[in-house]
């Protein structure tokens, strides 16, 4: 949603910008970790930021229409049904199931080497 | 552009010769690319890839309405990183107070992030069924309650509950 409406050429760019968003949420927590001192009781008062943050941007996404991406879809008349998408599934996995192996070993490599540093 | 492209093989098929192509496609500028014509046949050539564009010409192309979506989806991904990393970032407190171990807490967020690939499908098809707006405000919303949730959850075993419901909807943003 936030980069079906970016030009194509600039979509590459603001992807990783969006990701950056993960890292933001970190050192914010970080933050507020900080913020609230060492004693107990105090993981709730970060977890009530957190809530407030959430709820404060599903409100704030009440107020901006809907992708016109989708719209337009929708009055083309252009809907992609679930059993379109399941065909298109099966379809994949079984003319590709060795690169779809490979790229879930991949990610899991990846995402197991940023952990470890990163958590 | 209409320039002419040197042609190149086609791209190779199993996993072998596909390797053995892809590797040494690695150390040539030139990208292989395929064509389709007019009348549906493909052909292979060599493509010399776009040149790097400046990041601020590529940002001026975004629209004002570009912006705010983007912005919305970087706050929301944001808060939700913010949710799932209050738990990350406070093992240690909330093993006192729920007094078990870091690694019972650390439980809770492996059942987030387990649950979380369901729920990123659940919400990916609901996003093409109902929109990108109502499942995303939904989400965000259900989010922040079931952090307030895990605020008011007395027993470690309603924490662990919360945190997998939690992941449900954190796949969802």
């Amino acid at each position: 949603m936030a980069l079906e409406n970016c030009p194509t050429d600039a979509r590459g760019l603001m992807s990783g910008i969006l990701q950056q968003g993960y890292s933001m949420g970190y050192v914010f927590a970080a933050c507020a970790n900080l913020g609230v001192g060492g004693a107990i009781e105090t993981w709730k008062t970060v977890f009530w930021i957190a809530a407030g943050l959430s709820i404060g941007v599903g409100l704030i996404r009440c107020c901006f229409p809907e992708s016109k991406q989708f719209l337009e879809n929708k009055k083309n008349g252009h809907k992609k049904a679930p059993g379109a998408f399941w065909q298109e599934t099966k379809l994949m996995l079984a003319q590709q199931w060795k690169m779809c192996v490979y790229c879930i070993i991949l990610m899991t490599w990846f995402n197991c080497e940023c952990l470890k540093y990163f958590g | 552009m209409s320039t002419f492209n040197e042609p190149a093989d086609p791209i190779a098929q199993g996993i072998w010769p596909t390797a053995k192509q892809s590797w040494s496609d690695l150390f040539k500028w030139k990208q292989r690319v395929v064509v389709y014509n007019e009348s549906g046949e493909t052909t292979t050539e060599w493509q010399t890839p776009p040149r790097l564009r400046n990041p601020f010409s590529l940002m001026a192309q975004l629209t004002a309405m570009n912006w705010v979506f983007f912005i919305v989806g970087l706050a929301a991904w944001t808060a939700d990183a913010f949710d799932f990393h209050a738990l990350s970032i406070q093992t240690v407190k909330l093993s006192k107070y729920y007094k078990v171990t870091k690694t019972d807490i650390s439980e809770a967020i492996t059942l987030t992030l387990l649950l979380r690939s369901v729920g990123a499908a659940m919400f990916g098809f609901a996003g093409d069924k109902y929109g990108r707006k109502w499942p995303m405000v939904a989400n965000m919303i259900i989010l922040g309650l079931l952090q307030i949730a895990t605020i008011y959850s007395t027993t470690f075993n309603q924490f662990l509950a919360v945190r997998s419901l939690f992941g449900l909807f954190m796949g969802g943003v």
